[in-house]
């Protein structure tokens, strides 16, 4: 379903990332963490498909959820619009359910300025998983939370990927969130020094 | 906002009453002739059908330039402020561009294109695209490259990007490139008819000018800014408000 084979990609000259082998299946889950700087945001795009300057190959699904630390949303279209502008295809009451998913079914006129934080992330992630896709990318999005709001957006997040059945491709700094969603965990320092591959546990 | 009304239409009467006032001071209506004098005579070119023929004249180079600098700055702006290297290479020659002043550009457009209506829409649009360039530009660079990225990864067409992202948030920049694209526009374009057009208002300012007719000459200026006013009022200040109405909504 995801197959890269990534010999080198490099910034400047300067090498970034090698020999990283990625082999999922359809269901399967992977963490990639590691301290800042190390490349992990930058395997991301390269997995979604954002950055082609490298050398070996990727083959990829059509259809690819992903999400950010920051929320990155419309803030001139409403909450449905949001869901709407990035799913064309989807019919009002499959909106109006994602959005109770995410307890915003009473906030769908508003604007994202006029959500809180955590409002604003839950519509993110309902944007994430309104049609279920075969792979999902999430660049760090439980960073910078409270508590709570961490452990809501775990618990969300684990409820889509068991319902949809996507693969699951999650970049972050932390392991328990690895756990959470039951993803494998692998270090991305690893892979830099020693070369590694990331194939279905 | 009904006190500022109130505060704008008496401060418009007190214009008026010191140009009448200056008007009797000087006691010539062939230097300074009172707002009822000139008001009478746009009432008789208005009657003789003279002034909407040239107002329609002006009114279309304006429209033209205006649509066309707006179009091609826009496009120019958007593609510089997202390619660094595109930048590199246009960015000389749009220093060069707005330095030129517009009366070098209007001289050099008829003397190459000819004395026709295609030179004159021509040095107008010349003379506003480097400005526009520039400000849409500055939106693009200013531009979310996550929302980008987002678009890209679910595959959103280009209409919808257009229309639900890369206009929206280039809408600031816009209203600003309008803004001072129409208030630059209108003024280049009289400029373009007082040296080579045969119709216009500028034109007809051209006239009046050899003929010393002051009344004519403040008749067809003041028929044209009303005209510029309602265009502000009845079209811009809606549009833009219009466009912007998330904002207000999202703050109340």
């Amino acid at each position: 379903m995801l197959k890269l084979d990534l010999h080198r990609k490099s910034f400047a000259g300067h090498s970034v990332l090698e020999d990283v082998h990625l082999d999922l299946k359809h269901g399967d889950r992977i963490a990639i963490f590691g301290p800042s700087g190390v490349g992990k945001t930058t395997l991301l795009r390269i997995i979604a498909g954002l950055d082609r300057r490298f050398d070996g190959t990727r083959e990829a699904p059509d259809e690819i959820a992903l999400m950010f630390q920051n929320p990155t949303l419309l803030e001139w279209r409403t909450t449905r619009e949001n869901l709407q502008v990035f799913h064309p295809a989807s019919e009002e009451k499959d909106i109006q359910e994602a959005l109770s998913q995410v307890g915003l079914q009473d906030k769908a006129g508003h604007y994202p300025r006029q959500l809180s934080v955590g409002q604003q992330r839950r519509l993110a992630l309902a944007r994430c998983f309104l049609t279920p896709t075969p792979l999902v990318l999430l660049d760090e999005p439980f960073a910078s939370l409270d508590q709570s709001l961490r452990h809501e957006m775990l618990t969300l997040t684990r409820a889509f990927l068991d319902k949809t059945g996507s693969a699951l491709v999650l970049v972050t700094h932390a392991q328990d969130e690895a756990e959470a969603l039951g993803a494998e965990s692998y270090e991305l320092r690893d892979v830099l020094q020693h070369g590694a591959e990331f194939a279905s546990p | 906002m009904r006190r500022n009304t109130g505060i704008r239409i008496f401060s418009l009467g007190l214009f008026l009453l010191f140009w009448n006032g200056l008007s009797v001071l000087l006691g010539d209506p062939q230097v300074l002739p009172s707002p009822l004098q000139v008001f009478h005579e746009m009432s008789v070119l208005w009657q003789q059908g003279k002034l909407q023929e040239n107002l329609v004249a002006t009114g279309w180079r304006v429209t033209a330039a205006f649509g066309l600098a707006m179009l091609i700055g826009g496009a120019f702006g958007y593609a510089m402020g997202r390619s660094d290297n595109l930048d590199a290479w246009l960015d000389p020659w749009l220093i060069i561009f707005l330095n030129l002043p517009a009366l070098v550009l209007i001289v050099l457009c008829y003397l190459w294109v000819g004395l026709n209506e295609f030179a004159a829409v021509l040095a107008v649009t010349l003379s506003k695209v480097p400005m526009t360039t520039t400000i849409i530009r500055e939106g693009a660079r200013n531009s979310s490259s996550a929302l980008r990225d987002l678009a890209s990864v679910y595959r959103l067409s280009l209409l919808t990007k257009l229309r639900h992202i890369i206009l929206p948030e280039l809408f600031p920049h816009i209203v600003s490139a309008a803004r001072t694209g129409f208030s630059v526009i209108w003024k280049i374009v009289l400029v373009v008819e007082f040296l080579g057009r045969p119709n216009g208002i500028g034109r007809q300012i051209h006239t009046q000018f050899s003929l010393f007719d002051v009344t004519g000459v403040l008749a067809y200026a003041l028929s044209f800014v009303i005209c510029i006013l309602f265009i502000e009022f009845a079209i811009m200040q809606p549009s833009e408000k219009r466009v912007g109405r998330w904002r207000v909504d999202a703050e109340a």
